[in-house]
């Protein structure tokens, strides 16, 4: 006999997803689901942010980690409020799933914050299949992760909104082809916003932090 | 690597299933439908499946997974289309302006249960 049940296996997460962006919209909270590999830059392209942008994106912070608070004490140094989620210690959560992140929301001010950036465990795979209620995911590759990444890990550039190519800075030491690293892109989603910048040395940062602001007028 | 919590999931809610349907024990095959697009990989999700139903009302039950494929629907041309390779755009009119449509899923589509006499 057989019994037909059709139900989502991930009905509770994604409940909890939708709870969560009901309370950042209550608050007038935008969140960006930052996505990266490690050493993408992650981090970098946030402190950059912050410091060209802090005061109008009046910015809270959820770190995900497996083990240590050292990004953490990087974002504290803006004076923004930084809650660091460690799913270690030796081996962890590949990703931030919501129950952690609606527990890391109750430690933020939201009342006085505009945005939250969650910077994921770095990672390309799990964080792109989890929603955490964000407003949207932004994934950060850094240029020598190689041009053939888009096509190798489509569901993350499939739902983040933006990409920001980091580490341009390594562009005359590398093999890679920003062509063809332009065309993977578009060739799994011709709708990302992209942008081609160095978190070190700050070019290009700009557009970048342009494309958040706007992400704010009218809200 | 993060099957072991989403069959997690699936093991706690298909135990309430069965005792809401009254079939503790007797389920023979879990169908799972699993969309191409996602990042769980079928042989990883079998292997917790049987190692997290091992002493339990699941513990003769297999999991067998179903894949089902990436589709979506041109907003150029309103084509129906099914993805098997990148790049994800129409393949009559080449606008990347697509809705996926399906590929996304992870559902418990249904159980095959042995009959209580037998």
């Amino acid at each position: 006999m057989e019994i037909k049940i059709v139900k989502k296996v991930l009905e509770a997460h994604e409940k909890l997803a939708e709870e969560i962006a009901r309370l950042l919209a209550r608050n007038g909270v935008y969140a960006i689901n930052i996505i990266g590999s490690p050493g993408s830059g992650k981090t970098l392209l946030l402190e950059r942010t912050f410091e060209a942008a802090a005061a109008d994106l009046k910015p809270g912070v959820i770190e995900g980690d497996i083990a240590t608070t050292a990004d953490a004490e990087r974002l504290q140094r803006f004076g923004v409020p930084v809650v660091q989620i460690n799913t270690g210690p030796f081996g962890g959560d590949c990703h931030l799933a919501p129950n952690l992140i609606r527990a890391a929301l109750e430690e933020l001010p939201l009342d006085d914050l505009k945005t939250v950036f969650v910077e994921n465990v770095g990672n390309l795979v799990c964080p792109a299949e989890f929603n955490i209620g964000e407003n949207e995911k932004v994934v950060v590759l850094s240029l020598a992760e190689g041009e053939d990444k888009p096509l190798k890990y489509p569901l993350a550039f499939r739902e983040a909104n933006a990409v920001v190519v980091n580490k341009t800075d390594l562009l005359p030491h590398l093999d890679v082809d920003l062509d063809v690293l332009r065309r993977n892109v578009a060739a799994v989603n011709a709708g990302l916003a992209v942008f081609e910048a160095s978190a070190k040395t700050c070019d290009g940062v700009g557009s970048w932090v342009e494309y958040v602001r706007g992400r704010l007028v009218g809200r | 690597m993060h099957e072991l919590p989403v069959v997690s999931s699936l093991v706690t809610q298909l135990q309430a299933e069965v005792e809401r349907l009254g079939v503790a024990g007797r389920v023979t095959v879990v169908h799972l439908k699993l969309g191409a697009l996602t990042t769980f990989v079928a042989e990883a999700m079998t292997f917790y499946f049987d190692a997290l139903t091992k002493g339990t009302a699941l513990e003769s039950a297999r999991l067998e997974v179903e894949e089902v494929p990436v589709l979506g629907r041109c907003r150029g041309c309103g084509e129906k289309l099914t993805f098997e390779v990148l790049p994800f755009v129409c393949a009559v009119c080449g606008s990347p302006e697509l809705e996926i449509t399906s590929g996304r899923e992870l559902l418990i589509d249904s159980l095959e249960v042995r009959d209580e006499t037998g």
